[in-house]
């Protein structure tokens, strides 16, 4: 009486791997019939990922042309502490002694001092090579040490016996006038710029969220809409045989490529916009000199692989729903 | 006309009582809607014996059961008691995707608004279904070219379903219903949307499908010339089968048809 039925596996597996062309294609023809709203949509996601990446680039923007600015700042210090002991340097000769390896400042500061018109400068390592070179303006040592016989060499050929240290000296030489050209900065400064830098971040976390919820409740409510008008077309598949999880599937790729188109042109536009916004206020010279591509590139792929993320998971219960969908539901002629 | 218990039983029964005469069988099924407290019986038991290649309507006021009953033998959902065999498998024991494996391979749905994707070719439409039954590409498209033929569609694979009238649409649906050689044809309203004369083509190609092809037929209908062409006709009141007749037992002018 009762005929038990146990369909094989393999046919049901074959009805769920074969048809992706078919869910691809019924994805891309419902995009283009409802090319109005899946515009709209996409705008949603647009605009979203923009503003995420806005954010994101405008931190990277803000902190690289603040450290440029800072770093010009300090060599414009530097050179202004040794210009008040040495006087003019054009024409000058300057003996240079590199104690440890130079940060940016100290690079910029040697370079700088090129500009100033220094006539020569020369390695305090190879003063002995140069026997009878007299006439040196100062010493200028690229870190906080200065070994005596270094200096003992040295210190004949100086005219005013001036020793420049970017760092703070840790054993200056006796008889020599010494400059410090760089203070450390206090404990209470480094304090300070800790504590702005977390509330910093703590607000662009929160803004961040909030933009990724508003983008991937906008997502789900334009998928749901999608599905509720969709109600007979996804029954009339479900009467022919569709799989739930080929209906899911459905939702997810046209969420995923909504997602992605609509993040791969969010990211630009909100590098575009943040990149015009700073050039405008600081100028593009600067702003392009100091902007690293690198942390931008991986703050586009960020934003753009966050977006198809957040449209993936924004499709989770809107796919849901329309798998849930009753087949007979094709039947009823009154939607 | 007098109907004895003894003939409804008869006629209920099919010709065979029992085994494989039978494509469809309900057994006594019962169904029960819940919606908060408040139950709906749309099925009160009905019993209901189909045999292969016959062609049965069902006829029912809004609200008799009639679409349920509908639903059930045409496996889009499960009674709530009694069982229901297409083709010797109970339907109950099925899972979701099973029942889809299951509609797809032996069932094929004609709808009263024809529901064809729209934004698919008449061509695409017809081998949907063959796409989820898993057949390549190359041979549901020669077999869809084949259909099409068959409802007399021939040049217009390529028509988007809104460029046709609706009775070529519903040729579409026909030829769609019938990509996977299903045992059972299940037609609700088949002609309600479309005029007399098409109606009555739709009627024609259903008889001669079930003549060549020996597809059971199964339709909800209250088209006259629809109930006069089919083997038998079921009526359906408040969730119980009220009776069974054959046409040639009916009086077709009677107030119960207006």
């Amino acid at each position: 009486m009762s005929t038990s039925f146990h369909p094989a596996a393999s046919p049901i597996e074959n009805q769920v791997r074969l048809p992706f062309h078919v869910a691809w294609e019924i994805v891309v023809q419902g995009i283009r019939i409802r090319m109005g709203r899946s515009v709209v949509t996409l705008f949603g996601v647009v605009l979203g990922v923009a503003f995420l990446m806005s954010i994101l680039s405008a931190g990277l923007i803000k902190g690289a042309v603040a450290g440029e600015i800072e770093l010009r700042q300090r060599v414009a210090a530097m050179i202004g502490f040794l210009l008040a002991d040495t006087g003019p340097l054009p024409g000058k000769t300057l003996a240079l002694h590199r104690d440890s390896l130079p940060d940016a400042a100290e690079d910029r500061f040697v370079e700088a001092l090129r500009k100033q018109g220094v006539s020569e400068i020369v390695s305090a390592a190879e003063i002995p090579a140069l026997p009878g070179k007299k006439g040196l303006g100062a010493l200028v040592v690229i870190g906080g040490s200065l070994p005596p016989d270094i200096w003992e060499k040295i210190s004949p050929s100086l005219s005013h016996r001036l020793v420049a240290f970017t760092r703070t000296p840790s054993s200056p030489p006796a008889g020599a006038s010494v400059v410090q050209l760089q203070r450390e900065p206090s404990a209470e400064d480094l304090q300070k710029q800790a504590a702005a830098r977390k509330s910093d971040r703590v607000r662009t976390i929160w803004i961040v969220t909030i933009a990724i919820l508003v983008t991937m409740i906008s997502i789900s409510n334009a998928l749901l809409m999608s599905v509720t008008e969709r109600f007979r077309e996804i029954g009339t598949m479900k009467c022919l045989g569709a799989l739930s999880s080929f209906i899911r599937r459905i939702f997810f790729i046209e969420s995923a490529l909504i997602g992605f188109t609509g993040s791969v042109i969010g990211s630009a536009f909100g590098l575009i916009f943040s990149l015009a916004v700073y050039s405008a206020t600081f100028g593009p010279g600067l702003v392009f000199s100091s902007i690293s591509v690198f942390w931008l590139t991986v703050a586009y792929l960020v934003c753009t692989v966050g977006g198809i993320l957040a449209a993936v998971i924004a499709a989770i219960y809107p796919a849901d729903f329309a798998s849930r969908m009753v087949p007979a539901t094709a039947l009823r002629t009154n939607i | 006309m007098e109907v004895t218990p003894e003939k409804l039983r008869a006629l209920l029964a099919g010709s065979e009582s029992e085994g494989s005469g039978c494509i469809t069988r309900a057994v006594r099924v019962k169904k029960i809607y819940r919606t908060g407290e408040q139950e709906t019986h749309a099925l009160r038991g009905a019993c209901l014996q189909i045999r292969r290649g016959e062609y049965l309507s069902i006829m029912g006021p809004s609200g008799s059961g009639k679409s349920t009953l509908f639903n059930m033998i045409g496996a889009l959902s499960k009674p709530s008691e009694g069982k229901v065999y297409i083709d010797q498998v109970d339907v109950a024991q099925l899972d979701f995707d099973e029942l889809a494996w299951f509609r797809c391979r032996k069932i094929g749905y004609i709808f009263q608004s024809y529901n064809l994707v729209a934004t698919m070719t008449c061509l695409e439409n017809v081998t949907l279904p063959m796409s989820f039954a898993g057949v390549d590409a190359e041979e549901a498209h020669e077999r869809g070219v084949e259909l099409l033929e068959l409802v007399g569609l021939g040049g217009r694979f390529l028509h988007k379903p809104g460029e046709l009238s609706g009775g070529q649409q519903q040729r579409v649906a026909i030829a769609r219903a019938l990509a996977n050689r299903p045992e059972i044809i299940l037609a609700d309203e088949p002609t309600a949307n479309l005029d007399q004369k098409t109606g009555e083509e739709m009627i024609s190609l259903l008889t001669k499908l079930r003549n060549e092809l020996g597809v059971t037929v199964i339709s909800a209908t209250h088209d006259l010339k629809m109930l006069k062409s089919s083997d038998r006709i079921l009526w359906i009141r408040d969730g119980v089968i009220e009776r069974v007749a054959r046409p040639s037992e009916i009086d077709f002018s009677s107030g119960e048809f207006h």
